[in-house]
């Protein structure tokens, strides 16, 4: 059965943004739905306001930066388990990982990508959300079950 | 692949771009550009001395060990066509999307210069892209900078990238 992502695409680039979300239906990935932002402050009140599956943050914007908006993300505990990944023009590799590492990003792709590379890096994400609203969904119904039973 | 890359004289009349700079752009350009259209642009020279035309520049400034900028100069037609192999759909030349395609291209070339230059332990920044539009396009620049224009040929059609250092001290 597939998948339901609401993703988060940023990017001050309307044409990016379009890219990615095309790149990504064109995927075997799952079903998505979007939420778009211009910038990394628009991102993240929407962020807040609901929180979406994944997130896909371009590097480089005016306002706030990618990599700003990820550290805000994750100053939360509560947001931990959303993966982000930076989609990035930089190609020193070292520099991006040290940064996203460090922000706290789950992964990067560089521009320009292709659905392929998409897929490949994403799948990992894909799967540990969907290992994230199993895990959720068995908590919720054993909270459920220790309250029917008188267990709190 | 490897890439042959003809070093261009990089003295302008105002002074001397580094040759290494001259190099990472060149370098990156092909890259680019054959990473994207799926074919390798030829360098044809340098020089201003080319038809001005109406078209579109992105362009992007770097801080850190040299400070410098690159423009990408896109004529109507190489922009039109480059837009199609980049976004896999028409774009209008005169909406705002082609302006943001331009961006986006000056950016990933100037990604690629960024690491060209890390490669040979020059360390710089990239700011955000922006892009200009116009008829009989030619940036003018303050100053007197030194600056060299590379000029390149494609079958999407020519363009050129410009590369400004900041004025000597």
């Amino acid at each position: 059965m597939s998948i339901k992502l609401k993703a988060l695409v940023i990017d001050d680039s309307r044409v990016m943004r379009n890219m990615v979300m095309d790149s990504l239906r064109k995927t075997n990935l799952g079903e998505f739905e979007f939420v778009e932002a211009g910038d990394g402050a628009e991102a993240l009140s929407k962020f807040q306001a609901d929180p979406p599956d994944i997130v896909f943050a371009d590097w480089n914007m005016p306002k706030m930066t990618g990599i700003e908006f990820v550290r805000r993300v994750r100053a939360s505990k509560s947001n931990d388990h959303i993966p982000i990944v930076m989609i990035t023009s930089e190609k020193t590799m070292g520099k991006v990982e040290e940064a996203i590492d460090r922000a706290g990003a789950n992964a990067y792709i560089t521009k320009p990508f292709t659905v392929v590379e998409l897929e490949k890096k994403l799948s990992r994400l894909v799967s540990g959300i969907a290992e994230h609203r199993s895990k959720a969904t068995a908590k919720s119904a054993g909270g459920f079950f220790s309250r029917l039973l008188g267990g709190g | 692949m490897t890439t042959s890359v003809v070093v261009s004289t990089s003295v302008s009349e105002h002074g001397t771009v580094p040759a290494t700079l001259v190099e990472a752009v060149q370098r990156a350009t092909v890259a680019t550009f054959s990473m994207i259209c799926g074919e390798e642009p030829s360098y044809i020279g340098d020089g201003n001395d080319r038809p001005k035309y109406d078209g579109l520049v992105g362009i992007i400034s770097f801080t850190g060990d040299v400070p410098w900028s690159l423009m990408l100069g896109l004529p109507r037609e190489t922009a039109m066509a480059l837009a199609v192999k980049f976004t896999g759909m028409e774009i209008d030349f005169d909406s705002p999307d082609m302006g943001d395609v331009v961006g986006e291209l000056a950016n990933i070339l100037a990604g690629d210069a960024t690491a060209q230059l890390d490669a040979v332990g020059v360390t710089v920044q990239m700011s955000v892209p922006t892009a200009a539009r116009g008829s009989d396009l030619e940036m003018l620049l303050p100053g007197g900078l030194p600056s060299v224009r590379l000029n390149f040929s494609s079958p999407d059609g020519n363009f050129w990238v410009k590369v400004v250092t900041a004025k000597p001290t």
